[in-house]
């Protein structure tokens, strides 16, 4: 190869480094509805052509996480996810959490009123009781798990379909960027959205009351 | 010669190197889509599952895209699917529902039979009907009625939204002897 082939080599790569965007994310799919069902779409695998091996069919990283959450990223500090909230809390140091005692080991959280979540909402349509909220639960390497609890009460006496509503934005993501559950304890619709690294800790349930 | 040049390279590279350092604007009003997909290209098999969590009432569309052969040729712009299913698709299907359920015995094939409210449990369902394969169908539907808090559905594929909904409704209502005014649809090959 002569030098100005090599000049001419450097001078494209350079050019191309700067002049490609960064490929966006993948959008998460809304979930398809009926008259009355929702059916709520995971995203598919791809399988060889024996299917004898599957892996995920999308490219999903912590970037989609962050597009759908308004920033947020598996352990990120108190304080750094607290200075994205609208409304931040007014405590967010380590030792002013409460400790989540359902959790082995040292698990801390704080919560804030689900209308205050800012993009955390997901904009329902769908009523969330007026004690509904979300918790941020850390342990010693940051955020491990952003929990919704919606409460029913007198003027939203079920908040299925809420929980319903915002479960369907996490599972269009794949388990390997946010572990998403869903579940009920006593009149609270529960949906967990947990570090896939966390292990043994995203079996851990919240119980109402029992905690 | 040769140095001058790599010389003149260097510096255009090294010039370069602030607009690589700081943060990029992604707003370069370069008006193309990101990702051009090739509207004529023949749609590759995507073999779509509906999953039902008992526990929660949801309804998942498991959807398993599964590579041409290299022998494979399109019909009507569609590749070929597999004629049949190994178990183990299936079982990753239900595998969709009970990581985020979390208690398998409430993940069920969405083709029910009748009698499923009496005895709610997968061996009342069936694997073969709750599935559609995008050679045959564009989409699949869904249409239950209400026992209690829980839905009793069947399930059928079709060419259209529409015809999936009157489709799985007739199979529902003719299945469970009861209206199935319930009914949802997806794309088989999804969006």
């Amino acid at each position: 190869m002569g030098p100005r082939r090599i000049a001419m080599l450097l001078m494209l790569a350079a050019t191309q480094a700067w002049a490609q965007p960064a490929p966006p994310p993948v959008p998460a799919p809304p979930a398809a509805t009926g008259s009355g069902k929702r059916i709520l779409l995971p995203p598919p695998l791809r399988w060889d052509n024996v299917m004898l091996s599957y892996r995920p069919a999308l490219q999903q990283t912590a970037t989609d996480f962050a597009t759908l959450t308004g920033g947020l990223a598996f352990g990120m500090a108190p304080a750094a996810l607290n200075a994205l909230l609208p409304e931040p809390y007014p405590k967010p140091s380590w030792s002013d959490l409460a400790l989540a005692n359902e959790y082995p080991g040292e698990v801390r959280f704080f919560g804030v009123p689900i209308g205050s979540a800012g993009a955390l909402r997901m904009n329902l349509t769908a009523c969330t009781g007026a004690r509904g909220y979300v918790v941020f639960l850390f342990n010693a390497n940051g955020l491990l798990r952003l929990s919704y609890r919606l409460i029913g009460d007198k003027t939203c006496p079920d908040t299925n379909e809420a929980a319903q509503e915002i479960f369907a934005r996490y599972v269009a993501l794949g388990q390997g960027v946010a572990t998403s559950v869903r579940y009920r304890t006593g009149n609270t619709q529960v949906v967990d959205i947990t570090d896939p690294t966390a292990g043994y800790l995203t079996s851990v349930h919240w119980n109402q009351g029992g905690n | 010669m040769t140095g001058r040049l790599l010389a003149c390279a260097l510096a255009l590279l090294s010039a370069a190197q602030p607009v690589n350092a700081g943060p990029q604007s992604f707003d370069l009003d370069l008006h193309v889509p990101p990702v051009i997909a090739d509207s004529t290209a023949p749609t590759k098999c995507t073999v779509t599952y509906v999953i039902a969590d008992l526990a929660n009432n949801d309804l998942y569309a498991a959807r398993m895209r599964i590579d041409p052969a290299e022998t494979d040729s399109p019909v009507h712009n569609r590749l070929p699917c597999p004629p049949d299913m190994p178990p183990r698709v299936g079982l990753r299907a239900l595998d969709v529902c009970v990581s985020r359920s979390g208690e398998s015995k409430y993940c069920v094939f969405a083709d029910m039979s009748r009698g499923f409210e009496q005895r709610p449990d997968i061996h009342n369902t069936a694997e073969n009907a709750s599935r559609c394969a995008s050679d045959k169908a564009s989409d699949i539907g869904v249409a239950c009625w209400m026992s209690g808090k829980l839905s009793v559905c069947n399930v059928a594929c079709a060419d259209s939204p529409q015809d999936a909904l009157v489709r799985a409704r007739a199979r529902c209502e003719d299945k469970q002897q009861h209206d199935c005014p319930i009914t949802a649809t997806v794309p088989v090959s999804g969006p």
